[in-house]
């Protein structure tokens, strides 16, 4: 997975053209994209569109909050269908336990407040978290200071998803780049968030999604240092370690060349 | 008026029920030539499905589609407490 797009719940236009921009996943919002009037038709568009959609699996249904009404009505919608997970809004422990003892789904939380950063050492233990986005919007109000442009006041989040999701082996998904027209912007932030360690990310806007589909690929440059160095391994068995190109090839890095393989096959074919 | 539910934007339709006695679809839609007996066709089909056959259905279409319609007429038919 590289790139989720988010679409209002109650635009049929975004609806019905969700997929073709080539984004892995699809979050359907009822939540914020939705106004309060129209929470009741936006959840009957979305349970009209999920009978005819074909590819359920890689649906995420954003409900609104479990401090509000509507998110029992969204449930109820939902359990028609079988889809690939439930994105539950202003994620912490407690939430997620509240919602577990009412509901038996795979869960994407977004990790929008401070005490959702430092719960995320507990989130990422439960079993049904598929993996965790950050929502920096959110957070960055919680935390009383304005986005930046190079996002410093994320950084901490950032890392900190990286690297309990991998430990977890679940999946860190970035925030979405709030600009929807400069293409470069959401490149350079997509590049910085995939060299934090974040495996995908969000995206708000169809435009956004062939950029991050790029970036979070494994490159041709990679691949074909990844074969280089699989062919070389052939060529000294029996060695711990060797020399390409002037560097040292030892078992990490044959790990991380196979792993490049692996999901070029996987993701990127 | 009894009740409305949806909009007049791209690929999206209003539809706004009336009392009647009797059944009455009203179409205004830029494709009414090409899909206006389909479009009244999945009226009647939601409005059958919950066995209503006094109202009258008025429908603004952008060009929606099928399952569009659907939605807004149960929204619509939820909103005036008719299902």
């Amino acid at each position: 997975m590289k790139s989720l797009l988010f679409v209002p719940g109650d635009n049929p236009s975004m609806l019905q053209d969700a997929f073709i921009f080539g984004s892995d996943k699809i979050i359907i919002d009822l939540e914020d994209a939705v106004t309060i009037e129209n929470k009741d038709s936006a959840r009957i568009l979305v349970k009209q569109y999920l009978r005819i959609c074909k590819r359920l699996n890689d649906v995420i249904i954003r409900i609104n909050g479990l401090d509000t009404p509507y998110y029992i009505e969204d449930m109820k919608m939902i359990s028609e269908f079988d889809i690939y997970a439930v994105m539950v809004p202003k994620i912490t422990v407690e939430v997620m336990n509240e919602f577990n003892s009412l509901y038996d789904y795979k869960v994407m939380p977004i990790v929008e407040s401070c005490m959702a950063v430092t719960q995320i050492p507990e989130l990422v233990k439960f079993d049904n978290i598929e993996g965790l986005l950050l929502g920096a919007e959110d957070l960055s109000s919680d935390l009383e200071v304005a986005r930046s442009n190079d996002s410093i006041e994320i950084l901490y989040p950032r890392q900190l998803l990286a690297y309990y999701c991998k430990a977890y082996n679940k999946i860190a998904i970035d925030t979405p780049t709030t600009n929807a027209t400069h293409m470069n912007v959401v490149e350079e932030d997509a590049k910085f968030a995939k060299q934090l360690g974040l495996k995908a990310k969000a995206c708000i806007h169809p435009n956004q999604v062939s950029v991050v589909n790029e970036v979070f690929c494994v490159c041709e440059e990679e691949i074909v240092w990844a074969r280089r160095v699989l062919a070389a391994v052939e060529k000294n068995v029996g060695k711990g370690a060797f020399s390409l190109d002037g560097k040292m090839i030892d078992e990490p890095i044959i790990k991380r060349a196979k792993r490049f393989l692996a999901e070029a096959g996987e993701r990127c074919a | 008026m009894l009740a409305m539910a949806g909009s007049v934007e791209s690929c999206d339709c209003l539809v706004t029920l009336f009392k009647s006695d009797d059944l009455q679809i009203e179409l205004k839609s830029d494709v009414l030539i090409q899909y206006g007996d389909q479009i009244k066709a999945v009226v009647l089909s939601v409005l059958n499905e919950h066995k209503i056959n006094g109202i009258k259905v008025h429908i603004d279409d952008k060009g929606a589609l099928d399952y569009t319609i659907k939605a807004r007429l149960e929204s619509a038919l939820k909103r005036g407490d008719l299902i």
